[in-house]
């Protein structure tokens, strides 16, 4: 679905009782066009030609938001109300229709995923000023109280690509950010390549239809088939889709005995601009997830508890309820003290223990699909669920208030505020855990921080400030540059209890065997969990010889 | 060791007092040191308590998100259990294994037709769910126990792990509710309340905060 659509049915959705004209809706869709039209239509020296040019302008995206309301008025989504003046137009959801076919059902189903339950109250989270200020945003905010955040499914539990279709268009409207395939390479191994590529297709509409994101989780220590998984990567390099992430579990000695396969990989995720997500089972043994909001995963005692007690009796288990962002440059720039840091991080996780509260008790309305797969093991499910308090530009460039002017001495004072602050979440989660266990409800309640995407809210969050990690050659990895960059990720990644990924974007052209020398050097040398090479700074056409 | 007090307050503070100056050293599972007495009983005889005062207290301290007294009440009187819950005080006691309401098909029922019985006892721990090397989760509050002596209503309540800072002020307070209940169903007047508590212990982290309640 285009993203001018998802905006006007995720506005209508947020005030599912009210009609809402064409100019609102240019209004707050294309806000930053209009502030500029404004500019014109109101110019302080009331100049007609000025006027005439922010009208011609606003007519412009009237009629440009048109068409794309004619597109989801053909499609069954949303309705016109009323006509008013010069073709005003007023719109409403679409939400008393009868259920009849298949396209409508998905219609509904779209519109719940991003439907809010009416009934639920909103609360006072305490973080209403610093979101005002715009350094605090909680992801999918609108739905955070009646969405998880994320959760892994497991798939050698289901038959085929065809049931795995079915379980996630029923599951869409209930997360938010990720759902993650967990072991998808047993279904690799035993589907057929053409069953395997239109389930690709399939679920890379949904995906972008309902704005969320799937992770394939492939473990490369357990493939039986290189050459099946070889060519449904291809067939995933092919697709390019957006929202479907794969995450490749290995280990050094693995990556040794698979160079071919790694240098397919390398290949077609280059030549497509794609990401290799690489997760070092010899540092990290609970799967990753990435969505939008950022990398999440399980402690790895708390996976081992769920390998060993839970497993294969629910079709999975929820990795978070929610996420809460902070952007930290923004925080220290607006001249906010450590102090107010330590109590920013304080409130958030307070917000999010009341909204997994709320959450819980209404999990029989909210999660009703969740709980009815998992029958009576339904609340082992949520046993080892946590929340994410995402840190966004927290690198040594922060504004700090003592003026240090080493950058390692920044680091380090920022890096003790963290850990200082993570000791008071741990004992604030203790605490709540043994006040709700000792008054008769025992939940799970854990507040976990990690990094932020940008792609968590692009429009919302400052300008990235760190900076990225480059990539010519391995010997940019004895670099003292580069070993302080990655040595301060691994530092970071043992107070980031939530999981980090460290990014590299590999400039130039090389060979596969490069690119194999590189993530063998990684996962023998560092501590990372995750990494990913990004090649989208790679310049013109790669051809099959530079792999060879 | 018994404590007996006619207020909540001082019962509350005089226990605290008590495990912090006698208690053991003993690390839990969570590798969190604790203090811990064995087998303390506390005693309130106060015949209209100013019972919420521990929960108030708490709640004013701000550094916790501590459930309200209806929220207390709620967890001890719903009946309806939310599925993302292993279990709650409301189902054990009002449909244990989704089948016996045990205060109105048993306790109220048993102490009408025989106010000496001393077979009044609700059990919130249910072997077949608890009773699981790998369950974490099992109530704290083991079995309560009601018995009418000088026709009033008695109440003690077995807590087999019981924090004293965090967890007693709401039990004391869930427990006085059921108590209430009853004592109003059997049209009588409320009596002692006793907790027995196996493990009465408090955090070694949490010290601070109790000596600011414990002045």
């Amino acid at each position: 679905m285009n993203e001018v659509e998802q905006k006007i049915l995720q506005i209508l959705a947020s005030r599912p009782e009210s009609e809402i004209s064409t100019s609102d809706l240019v209004k707050q869709i294309f806000s930053q066009k209009y502030e500029e039209i404004k500019k014109y239509l109101y110019n302080s020296q009331k100049d007609q030609e000025l006027i005439k040019h922010g009208k011609r302008n606003n007519a412009r995206l009237h009629r440009q938001l048109l068409y794309h309301l004619n597109n989801l008025a053909k499609e069954d989504f949303i309705r016109v109300t009323r006509s008013e003046g010069k073709g005003e137009k007023y719109f409403v959801l679409n939400g008393d229709k009868q259920i009849k076919t298949d396209k409508e059902e998905k219609t509904k189903r779209l519109l719940e995923s991003f439907s809010t339950i009416k009934t639920e109250a909103s609360f006072l989270s305490g973080l209403e000023q610093y979101e005002t200020e715009k350094i605090v945003k909680k992801f999918d905010s609108q739905n955070w109280l009646t969405k998880l955040n994320s959760y892994i499914i497991e798939s050698p539990a289901q038959q085929d690509t065809k049931k795995i279709y079915e379980l996630l268009t029923n599951l869409y409207p209930t997360y938010n950010d990720v759902i993650a395939l967990n072991d998808f390479q047993t279904i690799i191994d035993k589907e057929d390549l053409e069953l395997l590529t239109n389930f690709l297709k399939k679920i890379d509409i949904d995906t972008k239809d309902y704005d969320k994101y799937l992770n394939l989780i492939i473990d490369l220590t357990q493939v039986k088939n290189p050459i099946k998984l070889t060519d449904f990567l291809s067939s995933y390099a092919n697709l390019e889709p957006l929202n479907i992430l794969i995450i490749f579990q290995t280990n050094s000695k693995t990556l040794a005995n698979q160079t071919r396969l790694a240098t397919q990989i390398i290949k077609n995720f280059s030549e497509h601009k794609l990401r290799i997500n690489i997760q070092n089972k010899d540092i990290h043994k609970a799967p990753y997830l990435l969505g939008r909001a950022g990398a999440y995963t399980f402690n790895d005692d708390d996976w081992t508890q769920y390998q060993e007690n839970i497993k294969n009796k629910t079709i999975g288990i929820c990795c978070s309820n929610t996420s809460i962002y902070i952007d930290v440059y923004k925080f220290f720039k607006e001249k906010h003290t450590y102090s107010e840091f330590r109590e920013l991080l304080l409130k958030s996780a307070r917000a999010s223990l009341l909204a997994t509260s709320m959450q819980r008790r209404k999990s029989d309305i909210l999660f009703k699909t969740i709980n009815n797969l998992n029958g009576h093991h339904t609340s082992k499910f949520f046993l080892i669920s946590y929340n994410y308090i995402r840190l966004w530009n927290y690198g040594s460039n922060f504004i700090d208030l003592t003026n240090l002017q080493d950058e390692n001495q920044k680091f380090e004072r920022f890096r003790n505020l963290l850990e200082s602050t993570m000791t008071e979440l741990n004992e604030f989660c203790k605490a709540e855990e043994t006040i709700f266990k000792s008054c008769g409800i025992p939940i799970r309640y854990k507040v976990v921080l990690s990094s932020a995407f940008e792609r968590f809210d692009k429009e919302f969050m400052s300008p990235r400030t760190y900076k990225k990690i480059s990539i010519k050659s391995l010997d940019d990895f004895y670099t003292e540059t580069i070993i302080n960059q990655i040595r301060q990720r691994e530092d970071l990644a043992r107070i980031f209890n939530g999981g980090d990924r460290v990014r590299f974007f590999r400039d130039k052209t090389f060979t596969s065997e490069e690119i194999i020398s590189e993530f063998n050097f990684l996962l023998n040398t560092f501590n990372l969990q995750l990494f990913s090479y990004d090649f989208e700074s790679l310049k013109g056409e790669l051809t099959l010889n530079s792999f060879l | 060791m018994e404590l007996i007090n006619d207020d909540v307050m001082a019962l509350w503070k005089n226990a605290l007092t008590l495990v912090i100056k006698q208690g053991e050293e003993f690390k839990d599972n969570d590798g969190r040191i604790c203090l811990e007495e064995n087998n303390l009983v506390l005693t309130l005889t106060e015949s209209t308590p100013k019972i919420s005062e521990p929960i108030e207290r708490m709640i004013e301290r701000k550094k916790w998100i501590y459930p309200s007294k209806d929220e207390l009440s709620n967890i001890m009187f719903k009946e309806y259990q939310a599925p993302t819950y292993d279990y709650t005080y409301g189902r054990r006691i009002f449909s244990f294994g989704d089948t016996l309401d045990q205060i109105n098909s048993f306790i109220i029922p048993l102490l009408k037709e025989d106010s000496s019985s001393r077979r009044a006892v609700i059990v919130l721990y249910d072997p077949i769910e608890d009773s699981n090397i790998t369950n974490k989760n099992s109530p704290g509050i083991i079995y309560i126990q009601f018995r009418i002596k000088q026709n009033k209503l008695c109440l003690n309540c077995h807590i087999r792990s019981n924090d004293l800072f965090f967890g007693w002020p709401a039990n004391i307070y869930q427990i006085y509710t059921l108590q209430k209940f009853i004592a109003e169903k059997l049209k009588i007047e409320r009596g002692n309340i006793s907790t027995i508590s196996n493990s009465a212990h408090v955090f070694k982290d949490d010290l601070e905060e109790i000596n600011k309640i414990i002045g």
